[in-house]
């Protein structure tokens, strides 16, 4: 003792085997309670950035599906209100006991710009399927990969849905055949990751309806039936359009004419002007 | 002074030595130990993650100008489309890269345990279509005793606006997990 005392370099050696469990046990310690945290495989971060991905692909691909559907149902829509959007402000026929349907009256209705008209129409169903999106995300199975469950995971398919259900149509340009459709940045946050997400920038196409078929009937209606007797109205408009219906109740004609699958359905007031047609 | 204690040094050195020596002998143990209990699978297996490129593909592919999607909504509002979404969807699944049988126990002389499971083995595509959470088509049928792999999901809308929900997955019977892997 009274050599160490005096000599205190030889306290280093013992003290320094004393220090080194401990420093050895802290070691140990850190490296398990890392072990225990450690929810990550090589390749699990990769997976979830790719699992957001994944659901960028599905989202694109109901965008695609919605957008074809939002043409066909808009092309219905308008056929059914004579060429005009659905929340149009013209007035409508009465129903009555022969006929029950409802008809655009042309006459009261503002200039037929039927591109303008589509794009409303189409604007309007397209949200409507972006709100019902529902998001098949499922989340990580921790319990399978990491053989541990974790606690606090979110539910990724509800801030999927959410986000999507709150898209915007933006913006419909047209280049030459087709309508170019920009949808609002979608956000798909990454799984488990602190501020990591993928900005979706959703687009779409669709081809340009052909109005070819309006254009006629608005020339016929205007040139052969304005001012004009029922019977000669009818004949013109038969012959045009085989398989038309024409009804003459009161001061008012009604007209079903068949395009493609659809029936174009509006009624006119043979004495007043209709509105002019806009290319 | 220095002189003293140089003297006492070989006193206690040994011992000294020798704890450091167990307790480093000690540590690599159980570090050796820790380290072995770590994640067992360090890198994920393919399996684990399913992505859904075949079942986006499907849809995708054009027969008689409209996709798949858009014969499924066709199909869901006209009974009969769905015979031709149907043979569509069986020539499609066909092509999908599957598990066949490995062995042929007809030309091996003796029936070792691998190859009658191999000889056992058989897989099958399936796709179903959900709507509105009711199955409105199954295609394939599920070989006995299979189990499910490679599942993939998708949802599309119809043109009634109701939601059709696509699910794809690969059934297969005494299929292991690399053969799986193989596939994906």
């Amino acid at each position: 003792m009274l050599l160490l005392d005096k000599n205190k370099k030889g306290l280093y050696l013992p003290l320094f085997v004393m220090i080194v469990p401990v420093i050895l046990a802290a070691l140990l310690g850190v490296m398990i309670s890392a072990e225990n945290d450690k929810e990550d495989f090589v390749g699990f971060r990769a997976v979830k950035i790719l699992k957001a991905v994944d659901e960028s692909g599905k989202i694109n691909l109901y965008i695609d599906v919605a957008a074809e559907h939002s043409k066909a149902n808009a092309l219905k829509n308008m056929a059914v209100n004579g060429g005009y959007n659905s929340k149009n402000r013209c007035e409508k026929t009465a129903r009555t006991l022969v006929d029950n349907e409802q008809y655009v009256i042309w006459n009261t209705c503002p200039v037929l710009n039927l591109e303008k008209e589509f794009e409303t129409e189409f604007k309007q169903e397209l949200k409507s399927l972006l709100q019902i999106y529902k998001s098949l995300y499922k989340t990580a199975d921790y319990e399978k990969i990491l053989g541990r469950s974790s606690q606090n995971r979110q539910d990724y398919a509800v801030f999927y849905t959410g986000n999507v259900r709150n898209a915007s149509i933006l913006s419909i340009e047209r280049k030459q055949s087709e309508f170019m459709i920009t949808i609002s940045d979608i956000a798909l946050p990454v799984e488990e990751t602190a501020d990591s997400a993928i900005i979706l920038q959703p687009k779409t196409k669709i081809q340009i309806p052909d109005f070819f078929l309006y254009r006629k009937l608005h020339k016929t209606i205007s040139e052969r039936c304005i001012n004009r007797e029922f019977n000669d109205c009818s004949a013109e408009i038969t012959s045009n359009f085989p398989g038309s219906e024409i009804l003459h109740e009161d001061n008012i004609y009604k007209f079903k004419i068949p395009a493609e699958g659809l029936t174009i359905k509006f009624a006119l007031m043979p004495e007043s002007q209709i509105p002019s047609y806009q290319n | 002074m220095n002189k003293k204690a140089d003297a006492a040094l070989p006193l206690y050195l040994g011992p000294t030595l020798a704890a450091l020596v167990i307790v480093l002998f000690i540590f690599s143990i159980i570090f050796f130990v820790v380290g072995i209990k770590q994640n067992p699978d360090l890198v994920i297996k393919p399996a684990a993650y399913q992505d859904s490129h075949n079942i986006i593909t499907i849809l995708k592919i054009q027969k008689n100008n409209s996709t798949i999607a858009e014969l499924i909504s066709l199909a869901a509002e006209d009974k009969n489309y769905k015979n031709e979404l149907s043979s569509e969807l069986v020539a499609i699944l066909q092509k999908l890269p599957k598990q066949k049988p490995q062995e042929d126990l007809a030309k091996s002389r003796f029936a070792v345990p691998s190859e009658v499971k191999g000889s056992l083995q058989s897989s099958e595509w399936i796709l179903e279509i959900f709507i509105e959470n009711e199955l409105f088509m199954k295609v394939g049928e599920k070989p006995f005793g299979s189990s499910e792999y490679l599942g993939q999901s998708v949802v599309i809308p119809l043109e009634n606006k109701k939601l059709a929900e696509i699910k794809l997955f690969l059934a297969c019977t005494l299929c292991s997990e690399g053969e799986i892997n193989a596939i994906a």
